[in-house]
């Protein structure tokens, strides 16, 4: 095999291998829809999809750099034909290692300024909250109450299962647990995920920018009997506006939530 | 070799045995590999045995692969498939990598180190029966589920990880967890039989002259990777034991419904699980930190900084356990602390990187093909450590956790790097192992069809995992834009496939026909060069002395003031240490004995977990069994 085949392959799978970060990077444009996590339809997905990207951008240097590298070392230094003298023996240069020691770790330094910045403020229930929601998990149904409304026994008025309605514009809290098995919940357009775990109370915030329909799934493995399963136990959010959300809870508490149910969007 | 004595009357088991087979009489053929304690031969079977399940968890990835490969497909129910994905971790990690890893550590350390066996020879073939046993016991389970052959499997389906409390009774009936639970305990076992004979063979065996400082850094990993060994299984036994307590006497460990702390088995699972993405890994870095070096014609770069980073690896490798559960609710102090940690290890493994180019770089690169996968390894796992770093920012992390996303980067570290170094070293041994040479055309295709495989499988994963797909779902609706990203990687695992069958074709052709291997094929650098191929039982008709890094290689060659190395002249220096074929046959060297005593204890082990599944009343057979083989082990006498 010559060496200039060699070479040439790997330019080829180097290429590849950029296509395809390239085309990753780009879906957010491909993909507007769906469970893009690259393209946020509320704040906290999208602080999240940025620190994301501000740690993508340097690793995708690096990568470039190491991939690069190893290219140029293969194309100067592969053996040629008839020469069969040894090259020098280097046994390392510890200035030089140190260097590669300590520019890492400043690089990381500094993206853990965000991180952490972003830790603190995702993990503290913001001082104003437009409305809290208990979500229950259990295989493989996901249930919503909205304490802010109680029904005629003073309990949280409960929606239909799998449906989950919140106010756009809005902190929202959710109160996050499970009857039975770890489940974990996501939107992935309106932000990260939660565990649901029994015993447990977790609490998680999101803020939809605007009224409409997002998909959430459940991300904790579940288990599965016959067709049901893991796999099954999504669920649809509906956002609305503040006046379309308060009439819904509404409607719940007065026991017509077939009634409301037709307003879901507005 | 071992000898009863004839017609003394059997004052043992073991003297009644090889009477019963003929006294003087030394174990051959088929026989000779169920009582080896040699070293090399373990090494071999703990390799073949190893392949064979990692053929085994391949077809289990197929059989995921296709069912994924477009949305709303049953092809297998979600039960099969959940059992598919279940075992073909259990099995890649625990069947595969590992006891791969854990084969050339035995086929090397005694032979780079100039020792002529490990430090105990029969707990090393207690090892191996008891993982080879382990192996079979989990796999067993697949036939416990009713009919096998219309679909119905037994095999566990909780993920490889098994988060409690979907692993308790009320969640998974059926006897799968039991055999998952009690397999990775039996193959728990062997991992620390392993661990303590490779940390008293590296300490305590060295041939004169080998410092610490001088052995090859691939004995380093091995050291490391033993002592992460030794500390992470017990925290795996304990919560294996835990959640057996819960299963089969009713306790309430992780038993949520009655009080019971799921996030127990988590921080359990993962203080084992991540010092185990290293005992994985650190291997194969040590692989080709020998691999690059002889293709190179140059030394290691900053041999220290390599070894020094594989310790700090080690030891970091126990703070970061809890970034597998940023998602569980450990609240914003901790998943701070476990953000910075997180971040923190990735620099040793920088490091490596640049250690690993820096020792290419100005040398005369023979492009063979132990030196492709090399530098494959390097390319495919720089991208494992990247995504790595983006996991390490944890709000990010929020929504990649649980997702495709991570699934592409753990095979990205697993398989870019772990296999990749685990085939070439595969490459680079064989010859040592067998005498014969592989061949070098076919092994780039290998190569290349491995690489373009692995990269259209994974890195559509990451995509994915962006466009939201949790992982371990069995089907998908269609208007998500998954669609393409999972065919390609459907395309991508059969790539991998077929790269493994040409590997297969080319071990058959070279056994058969390969090229002489001699000596030292590679003018490499470590003592195991120096003595024929295949080594001869006792390795080393005389120990080495050791007087450098790089020993042999500083046998044939000198360097001039520049640093330019010079041969030196032939027969000089060389020609007692590698005359081993005309030399002295070993006669008169003391070899332990072989041993059918491990294998017996061996299969103890799994005749009690049958009897704690099925029967108690196995158990004591099992306990039998088990004392039987260390009485007789304990009591064998010492030949010659
Ligand atoms: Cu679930």
């Amino acid at each position: 095999m010559s060496h200039r085949g060699i070479w040439l392959r790997r330019v080829l799978i180097g290429s590849l291998l950029l296509g395809t970060l390239l085309i990753f990077s780009s879906c957010s444009g491909i993909v507007s829809g769906g469970q893009n996590t690259l393209a946020p339809e509320g704040s906290v997905a999208g602080r999240q999809r940025d620190l994301f990207l501000l740690v993508v951008w340097p690793a995708a240097a690096i990568f470039v750099l190491v991939e690069g590298l190893i290219i140029l070392i293969i194309w100067r230094f592969h053996h040629r034909k008839g020469d069969d003298t040894l090259p020098r023996q280097v046994h390392g240069n510890p200035a030089l290692e140190i260097a590669w020691t300590i520019a890492p770790a400043v690089l990381l330094a500094i993206v853990a300024v965000p991180t952490l910045a972003g830790v603190v403020t995702l993990g503290a229930t913001p001082s104003k909250i437009g409305t809290t929601v208990n979500v229950s998990a259990a295989r493989w149904v996901w249930s919503f109450s909205y304490p802010d409304v109680k029904d005629s026994s003073g309990q949280p008025v409960t929606g239909p299962p799998n449906e989950l309605h919140i106010p756009a514009g809005q902190n929202v809290e959710f109160i996050i647990t499970s009857q039975d098995v770890i489940h974990s919940f996501w939107i992935p357009k309106l932000g990260g995920k939660t565990d649901a775990v029994p015993n447990r109370q977790n609490r998680m915030w999101l803020k939809a920018d605007r009224p409409g329909e997002y998909s959430g799934q459940c991300a904790e493995f579940c288990g599965a009997l016959g067709s049901e399963g893991h796999a099954t136990m999504r669920f649809r959010v509906v956002v609305q506006t503040p006046e379309a959300y308060r009439a819904y809870l509404q409607g719940l508490a007065s026991g017509s939530p077939q009634a409301v149910a037709n307003q879901g969007g507005n | 070799m071992a000898r009863a004595i004839p017609g003394r009357s059997p004052v043992t088991m073991a003297d009644a045995l090889r009477q019963a087979r003929g006294a003087g009489e030394p174990y051959r053929g088929i026989w000779s590999w169920f009582s080896t304690v040699d070293h090399k031969k373990i090494g071999i079977m703990y390799g073949v045995a190893a392949f064979l399940f990692f053929l085994l968890g391949g077809v289990e990835a197929l059989l995921v692969r296709i069912q994924l490969a477009a949305p709303n497909q049953d092809f297998l129910s979600p039960d099969q498939y959940n059992a598919m994905f279940t075992m073909h971790g259990t099995t890649m990690i625990f069947l595969v990598v590992m006891p791969l890893g854990v084969a050339f550590m035995n086929l090397l350390i005694p032979l780079m180190i100039g020792a002529r066996d490990v430090a105990f020879p029969r707990l090393n073939a207690f090892s191996f029966w008891v993982f080879l046993l382990g192996g079979l016991f989990l796999n067993v389970s697949f036939f416990t589920g009713g009919n096998f052959f219309k679909g119905e499997l037994g095999a566990p389906n909780t993920g490889w990880y098994g988060y409690a409390p979907l692993t308790e009774n009320a969640f998974s009936p059926g006897n799968g967890v039991d055999f998952w639970m009690l397999g990775v305990q039996i193959l728990g076992i062997a991992s620390l039989a392993g661990g303590f004979n490779f940390i008293v063979t590296i300490l305590n065996l060295r041939a004169p002259g080998m410092s610490l400082f001088r052995m090859p850094v691939f004995i380093w990993m091995s050291l490391v990777t033993s002592f992460l060994l030794i500390f992470a299984m017990p925290v795996l036994a304990v919560a294996m034991f835990q959640l057996m307590f819960d299963r089969l006497f009713g306790a309430n460990f992780f038993n949520a419904a009655a009080g019971g702390t799921p996030l127990l088995w988590q921080h359990m699972f993962w203080i084992f699980g991540h010092p185990e993405v290293y005992i994985l890994i650190l291997p194969a870095m040590g692989i080709i930190s020998e691999i690059l070096p002889t293709f190179s014609r140059k030394p290691l770069f900053g041999y220290p900084f390599v070894v020094f980073s594989g310790i700090a690896i080690g030891f970091m490798s126990w703070g970061v356990w809890a970034h597998h559960m940023f998602t569980t609710g450990l609240g914003a102090a901790a998943n701070s602390a476990f953000g910075v940690s997180t971040i923190l290890i990735s620099v040793p493994t920088g490091v490596k990187i640049f250690n690993w180019l820096a020792t290419m770089w100005g040398g005369k690169l023979r492009l063979t093909t132990p030196m492709y996968f090399a530098i494959g390894f390097i390319a495919m796992f720089t991208i494992g450590g990247l995504t790595g770093v983006t996991h390490s920012a944890v709000p990010s992390d929020y929504q990649q956790n649980d997702t495709y996303y991570v699934v592409a980067h753990f095979h990205q570290v697993l398989f870019g790097g772990a296999i990749f170094g685990i085939f070439g070293g595969i490459y680079y041994w064989f010859p040592k192992f067998t005498g014969k040479m592989l061949h070098d055309g076919w092994g780039k295709v290998n190569f290349w069809m491995m690489l373009i495989g692995f990269n259209l499988t994974f890195q559509p994963m990451m995509v994915l995992g962006i466009l939201g797909m949790p992982r371990r779902i069995q089907t998908y609706p269609d208007n998500l834009g998954w669609n393409f990203w999972n065919a390609l990687a459907t395309v991508g695992a059969f790539v991998i496939a077929a790269s493994v069958l040409v590997f297969i074709y080319n071990v058959i052709i070279s056994l058969r026909n390969g090229a002489e291997a001699g000596n030292d094929p590679w003018d490499a650098r470590t003592l195991e060069w120096s003595i024929p191929s295949p080594p001869p039982e006792h390795n080393f008709d005389e120990i080495p002395v050791v007087h450098s890094v790089d020993d042999f290689w500083h046998r044939k060659y000198v360097e001039d003031p520049k640093g330019r190395p010079v041969p030196v002249p032939a027969g000089a220096a060389v020609a007692t240490h590698q005359d081993g074929r005309d030399g002295g046959h070993g006669h008169g060297i003391h070899m332990p004995s072989p041993s059918y005593f491990p294998l017996i204890s061996a299969v103890g082990l799994p005749t009690i977990a049958f009897g704690l599944i099925y029967s108690y009343a196995l158990i004591p057979v099992g306990v039998i069994i088990l004392a039987v083989g260390l009485y007789g082990w304990v009591l064998e006498p010492v030949s010659e």
